[in-house]
């Protein structure tokens, strides 16, 4: 037969087709992780699991959701539906404890086990990612609510040199300071999460590790009806005649920025309001100070992590396994941790000699330590629904002048008290 | 014969086009709601949990102080809602129906707010309202020092500075519904009123508006709905502050329903609203019913 031009390049690409085919293209593993990080650092640390999963011959799609509300109805509204995502973000909170007992996670036990995460894990942590004895739960960055961000040219103008770490006399003399030279002293925002991290930070520092723990683990009556739990409560509200008129209704990072655009010279936030500030070009040391409260500060927990809805398809399980390998990784900690200024989850990532991490993460660092001493948040220690009245009573006692402290310790021995959390075990 | 069946053939073949909208009200609407009622007896926490607790739930949403809080905004700012934007609405009507010059851009104004989402209406009032930054800041700066407009953040005032952005939105649909019912009166009473020599403003009070009661009646199931599930506005001025005093129901129920993971108390909640909105639109419906009967007019 004549070989036509066209027949030559017909016969050219169904040959090259047909050995395309038989090429053994593994084809990427697919996942999905719905998460609430919207922000340009958030999105920023989203890429860095993104890439390091896509080395791993994975691909990662990252659906945001608003808030962390929104993940967990996102997330149970699609288990519900039949089509769970691979993953979901955690905090450490009792949360999705209901969703544990009600069978619908994965456990990630056999790559916890086979990576000895329990080797590198501070002892609270492994409990707070654990049900009845499995891991559950991939961490990758731990947080807390502890700092105070100081704008440095206001505290200059008041003539203060250094803020002191604690909230004693000499805290509140220094806020007076402010005062009287006409610079509104504490940046505060309105909303119910605002108040609740607001007080953890002053029970830290005032009450200190012992009694954090009598009050939340051990539910002991003697510790909250003690004088310290109203030294804390009476510390709480004094800080309410620092704010402006405007607090009520402000949303953190409204409240973040007073501080960053000079209108307010103090906030007290989690480690992610760093953000506001390097995002406005501001440099730790230089322009603004972070301390992190409590002589020597606690370790209470917040953070990121992650955890797997229940599926028995193969791919996906395989998916998860890879996920949970892949935000385990000493690198991708580290290198996560630089960008949203928390603590890797391990303890053998080098923080100290990394000089991408700034003075404020050294200092969280240091308090970190090798993890022994870290503890739960309420949320941690609480139900859900308890920790939402718990929020609810400190927005009252904050705004409300003729709430007493003894209505409040009350009210608090109440909501402690009747709150009944399933066992973890 | 063949007249008898073409007719019984034209009136089953609309019925049958109506059976799939029918399907889906009765499984979407109907069923949900169901769904939701049935909830409230249950133990569910996080996910479904159809474990039947009697009226458990019931119980501790009805102790709790907060939710009766809830209650109490919730009427409150029906009641100034619902009165305000009527009344302001009618006062808009009487006013565009005095055949201004201008009178359809008159009316696409006055009707823009109610085409602006709670949301929206909330932070811009949010906004306009909040001590710092909007009414008192602008008039202190103007020179008044002390003049003060701190409502939205004083516990006791924050329900109404909330119903004065749900006014400024509602007003606009109140009056194109007067103003339908008030051209829809017919010209001889407006003769009349002029030959008896009774003044404008008491024709519009005591002659036009029992006329136009259709109307207001309409108002009031719309604006009534709007108040018992208000929500956007709130979030977005208050967040439920200054504390908790601008709780209201719609507000807890999401609470439950979302970060403190209990849908059987949210449920509860729900079921407790749709109550009180079929208390509300039921006498009006039967009252409308009634009208017909007796005046033997188009309701």
């Amino acid at each position: 037969m004549q070989i036509t031009k066209s027949t030559k390049l017909g016969l050219l690409l169904s040959v090259t087709f047909s050995a395309l085919a038989t090429a053994s293209f593994a084809d990427p593993i697919k996942a999905e992780m719905i998460d609430n990080w919207g922000t340009g650092a958030e999105r920023a640390a989203v890429q860095v699991i993104q890439d390091a999963f896509a080395a791993r011959g994975g691909e990662l799609t990252s659906t945001v959701v608003q808030n962390g509300t929104q993940v967990l109805s996102t997330t149970v509204g699609r288990i519900l539906a039949g089509d769970p995502p691979t993953t979901n973000t955690f905090s450490p909170s009792s949360l999705y404890l209901d969703l544990f007992i009600k069978d619908q996670y994965n456990d990630i036990d056999a790559v916890a086990t086979a990576g000895k995460w329990r080797d590198v894990l501070p002892p609270f942590l492994i409990d707070a990612i654990s049900y009845k004895g499995k891991i559950y739960i991939a961490p990758i960055s731990m947080t807390v609510t502890n700092w105070v961000y100081s704008n440095k040219e206001l505290l200059a103008k008041a003539g203060i040199a250094e803020l002191p770490t604690t909230y004693d006399a000499e805290f509140f003399a220094d806020l007076d300071k402010l005062k009287a030279a006409g610079i509104q002293p504490l940046g505060m925002g309105g909303d119910p999460t605002v108040y609740r991290w607001t007080f953890e930070s002053v029970m830290q520092s005032v009450g200190g590790k012992d009694h954090w723990l009598a009050v939340w683990d051990k539910k002991d009556e003697a510790a909250v009806h003690s004088a310290k739990m109203r030294e804390i409560f009476e510390t709480f509200k004094r800080l309410h005649d620092y704010t402006d008129q405007g607090a009520p209704g402000r949303n953190w990072a409204a409240a973040t920025d007073l501080v960053v655009s000079g209108q307010a010279a103090l906030t007290i936030v989690g480690d992610w309001g760093k953000a506001e500030f390097v995002a406005a070009g501001k440099v730790p040391g230089k322009d603004f100070e972070c301390n992190l409260q409590g002589n020597p500060p606690m370790y209470v927990i917040h953070g990121d992590m992650f955890g797997f809805p229940k599926s028995d398809n193969p791919d996906v399980i395989a998916a998860q396994k890879l996920f949970a390998e892949t935000v385990f990784d000493p690198k991708v900690q580290a290198d996560y941790n630089v960008i949203k200024s928390g603590m890797p989850a391990r303890t053998d990532v080098d923080v100290a000699n990394n000089p991408a991490f700034d003075e404020c993460a050294q200092k969280a660092a240091v308090a970190y330590g090798d993890g022994a001493g870290v503890v739960g948040s309420p949320q941690w220690y609480l139900t859900p629904d308890g920790a939402g009245a718990f929020s609810d009573m400190l927005a009252d006692y904050f705004n409300y002048p003729e709430m007493t402290t003894d209505q409040v310790i009350d009210q608090f021995w109440t909501i402690l008290s009747e709150d009944q959390l399933p066992s973890r075990d | 014969m063949e007249s008898g069946n073409a007719m019984k053939s034209n009136r089953i073949i609309p019925k049958i086009a109506m059976i799939p909208t029918i399907l889906v009200a009765l499984g979407v609407f109907v069923g949900c709601m169901l769904w939701t009622v049935s909830l409230s007896f249950t133990a569910s926490k996080s996910v479904p949990d159809m474990t039947f607790v009697g009226l458990q739930q019931w119980d501790r949403l009805f102790h709790d102080f907060r939710w009766l809080l809830a209650m109490k905004n919730m009427f409150i700012f029906g009641i100034a809602y619902i009165v305000g934007s009527l009344a302001l609405g009618y006062a808009l009507a009487i006013f565009v129906d005095q055949k201004v010059k201008g009178e359809g851009f008159f009316r696409t104004i006055f009707l823009c707010p109610h085409a602006l989402s709670f949301i929206v209406t909330g932070e811009v009032w949010q906004w306009y309202l909040g001590p710092t930054l909007g009414l008192q800041k602008s008039v202190r700066d103007l020179g008044w020092t002390n003049f003060t407009f701190d409502w939205l953040v004083d516990r006791d005032f924050a329900i109404y500075a909330i119903a004065i952005a749900g006014i400024w939105h509602g007003a606009g649909l109140v009056m194109v519904l007067m103003l339908a019912g008030i051209r829809g009166i017919d010209g001889d009473i407006w003769n009349a009123t002029r030959v008896d020599g009774i003044p404008a403003w008491r024709t519009y009070i005591s002659i036009v508006l029992p006329m136009v009661m259709p109307s207001v009646l309409t108002s009031v199931a719309l604006l009534g709905a709007g108040a018992i599930k208000n929500y956007d506005l709130v979030i977005a001025m208050t967040a439920g502050g200054p504390g908790t005093s601008t709780t209201v129901p719609s507000l807890v129920v999401m609470n439950y329903l979302g970060e403190r993971s209990n849908i059987a108390l949210a449920g509860t909640g729900a079921t407790f609203m749709l109550i009180v909105t079929v208390g509300i639109a039921a006498p009006v419906l039967y009252w409308r019913q009634r009208r017909v009967k007796l005046l033997g007019m188009a309701a």
